[in-house]
């Protein structure tokens, strides 16, 4: 009995000797540790946010239907007994509003549109107020009459032959793109890595990119549209082999970059 | 919000009286690079028909006449050493050539008609002008007319006569009656 | 004494105011007679058997080229006319726009009579020009008193065209007319 006594005392002791250690231990450290309870924590972080973009633009067109006065007069001539054909200046017209394109951006981001008139007539030429411009998203939880829209003009010019019939003169083609829209990546490939993302503009074939470069030199700027890798020069784009343009360091530039012209604008923001 | 719902409401009627002023269809564009076309076409307003222009001629004759009385047959009475006067025939009205002719020319592009009448002065009821064509028919000088081309105008003519006795024997290029030329367009001719 | 002196005083008094009221309509006719004498315009004489001396005031010259004149039997006449059967009637500026004119081939010098028939048949003369020589054109006249009467609307008219030796200034035995002329009449 004495003997179990004495065992049991020395493996208390012995027990109590590390959990003395971590008393001190945890003096140096912080406060106590109630050796009974460890709490669990936890912290929210928030996810990100991914928004698909949707699509949704309304065109409301006009009739599109035009009249050509060919301002031509006929007289009577009773002293010579013939008829006289005088010329005025033709004139085209039209119904009201059926010249008008009205554009909405229902989508959840910025559009641009673009408006293009083909004519299928040699003679007669068609012409827009405006025809590119770009459309706000509508705010979230905004009413539908809110969305922004905007309206196109287009004029025709020229010369119609004489017809009896309503003829086909040309067509106007929209085209709606999502402006924030990544293209591709404005990549540098040699002397300094840089790059930035490539983005659509509301015309075909026109892209744009900000760029602030880190330090000054020549940068082999190079993107790919399609297949087609565009090399950027203080001359334009190139498309057969790379070529350099000169960056200041700290500048912020927004560039046009158009592969329908091979063409580069620069504009400083700071 | 009040507000709100009432400048949708306003918004919407207006889209929608857009929509019914010469907005002929609507389209809808659901993806990046979307597009949408539509015709544009064009009528020709034809020619307008020219005005009629009105032209015409008038030619006339001095309108004189001469009215030669008839003869006086004299017959010597033996018993009563009188003479009896009886007129021999009828009087006469002369005129030089072309002097009783009207003659009318229609240049315009329009077929028309001329009446004419003669108005005898109230001391001349006696005498009756006759017309060889009260009514003229002119056609419309246009017909086959074209910028190159010219038509051709249309003639008519009419001749005056007088009948009956002139009393005035003082008469001497005294004036008896006028005449008048009544112009109008032609009824057109249903087809 | 003082009494006739008072009575003569009153009578003399009367007599002058007699004489100045006398003065007064004296001068007035005066003025009246001046006026109807020198500056009165006097209404022309309608479808007169002489051509008026004056040549229609807004006559304007109408041919580019002279031309040949028409051919006439002697004693006799010739005319061209070319018109247009409208007439516009401004009854606020008292004038009618129409068209009418002499060709330069004309022998025989016109005068113009825009005339209306009443609804009883009688006929009043809207206007009438003065002497329209060949190669001339008229395109409006000064409307006659009588045409204020006129309401606003559309009527049917005629014109009376009066022809008149050129070198006599007779007027012709023939005259003209046209019908169906369609005359708006607006204040």
């Amino acid at each position: 009995m004495k003997e179990k006594k004495m065992t049991a005392m020395l493996l208390a002791a012995i027990l109590a000797l590390p959990a003395g250690e971590a008393v001190f231990a945890s003096d140096a450290a912080g406060p106590a540790v109630n050796p009974d309870k460890t709490d669990i924590k936890a912290t929210y972080v928030e996810g990100t946010v991914k928004t698909a973009p949707v699509y949704s633009v309304d065109v409301q067109w006009g009739s599109l239907e035009y009249t050509y006065d060919s301002a031509k007069t006929i007289t009577w001539d009773p002293q010579t007994l013939k008829y006289v054909e005088t010329q005025g200046t033709p004139e085209w017209s039209c119904g009201e509003n059926a010249d008008k394109i009205t554009v909405t951006n229902h989508s959840n981001m910025e559009v641009g549109v673009h408006l293009d008139y083909t004519k299928t007539d040699a003679n007669i030429s068609g012409t827009f107020d405006q025809n590119d411009f770009t459309l706000k998203a509508p705010a979230e939880n905004s009413e539908q009459a809110a969305a922004e829209s905007k309206t196109a003009t287009l004029t025709v010019g020229g010369q119609l032959t004489e017809t009896e019939e309503k003829k086909k003169i040309g067509e106007v083609t929209i085209t709606v793109t999502g402006l924030e829209e990544p293209a591709g990546e404005l990549k540098s490939t040699q002397n300094v890595e840089y790059s930035t993302t490539l983005y659509k503009t509301a015309k075909p074939g026109v892209y744009k990119a900000t760029v602030e470069c880190p330090e000054y030199g020549y940068y082999y700027f190079q993107f790919i549209i399609d297949g087609t890798t565009y090399y950027t020069s203080d001359n334009g784009l190139k498309t057969n082999r790379p070529a350099s343009i000169y960056m200041t360091q700290g500048t912020k530039e927004e560039w046009i970059l158009d592969i329908n012209k091979l063409s580069i604008t620069r504009k400083t923001i700071s | 919000m009040k507000k709100r719902r009432f400048s949708a409401a306003l918004t919407a009627a207006l889209a929608a009286a857009l929509s019914f002023t010469g907005m002929a269809s609507e389209t809808k564009i659901e993806q990046s690079g979307g597009t949408a076309s539509q015709d544009v076409s064009a009528v020709y307003t034809p020619v307008k028909e020219a005005e009629v222009v009105y032209s015409v001629d008038i030619k006339w004759g001095s309108m004189e006449f001469t009215y030669t009385a008839p003869d006086v047959v004299k017959t010597w009475d033996p018993e009563s050493h009188t003479y009896s006067e009886t007129l021999a025939g009828e009087g006469k009205w002369t005129h030089e050539e072309k002097a009783n002719e009207i003659v009318l020319t229609n240049k315009s592009n329009k077929a028309l008609t001329a009446e004419i009448t003669v108005a005898m002065l109230q001391n001349y009821s006696g005498i009756t002008p006759e017309l060889s064509a009260a009514n003229l028919s002119l056609k419309d000088a246009s017909i086959g007319a074209t910028t190159s081309t010219p038509g051709t105008a249309s003639e008519a003519s009419t001749a005056i006569t007088l009948k009956g006795a002139l009393t005035d024997k003082t008469a001497s290029k005294t004036t008896v009656g006028n005449v008048t030329v009544t112009i109008k367009d032609a009824e057109e001719v249903q087809p | 004494m003082a009494k006739k002196a008072k009575a003569r005083q009153d009578k003399d008094r009367k007599s002058k105011i007699v004489m100045l009221v006398l003065l007064l309509i004296a001068a007035a006719a005066a003025g009246v007679t001046v006026w109807a004498l020198f500056f009165r315009s006097p209404a022309p004489e309608l479808a007169p058997d002489y051509a008026p001396k004056k040549a229609e005031e807004y006559a304007e010259p109408a041919d580019a080229e002279t031309e040949e004149k028409m051919e006439v039997s002697e004693g006799g006449g010739a005319v061209s006319m070319i018109y247009k059967k409208e007439a516009a009637v401004s009854l606020s500026e008292n004038m009618v726009s129409l068209m009418f004119q002499n060709p330069s081939k004309s022998v025989n010098d016109i005068v113009l009579q825009l005339v209306l028939a009443q609804e009883d048949g009688t006929e009043t003369v809207l206007a009438q020009s003065g002497t329209l020589h060949p190669g001339y054109k008229v395109e409006q006249l000064e409307l006659m008193k009588e045409a204020a009467k006129l309401a606003e609307g559309t009527y049917t008219g005629r014109f009376h065209v009066l022809y008149y030796d050129p070198d006599t200034a007779e007027k012709a035995v023939l005259d003209g007319s046209i019908e169906d002329i369609r005359i708006t009449v607006t204040k």
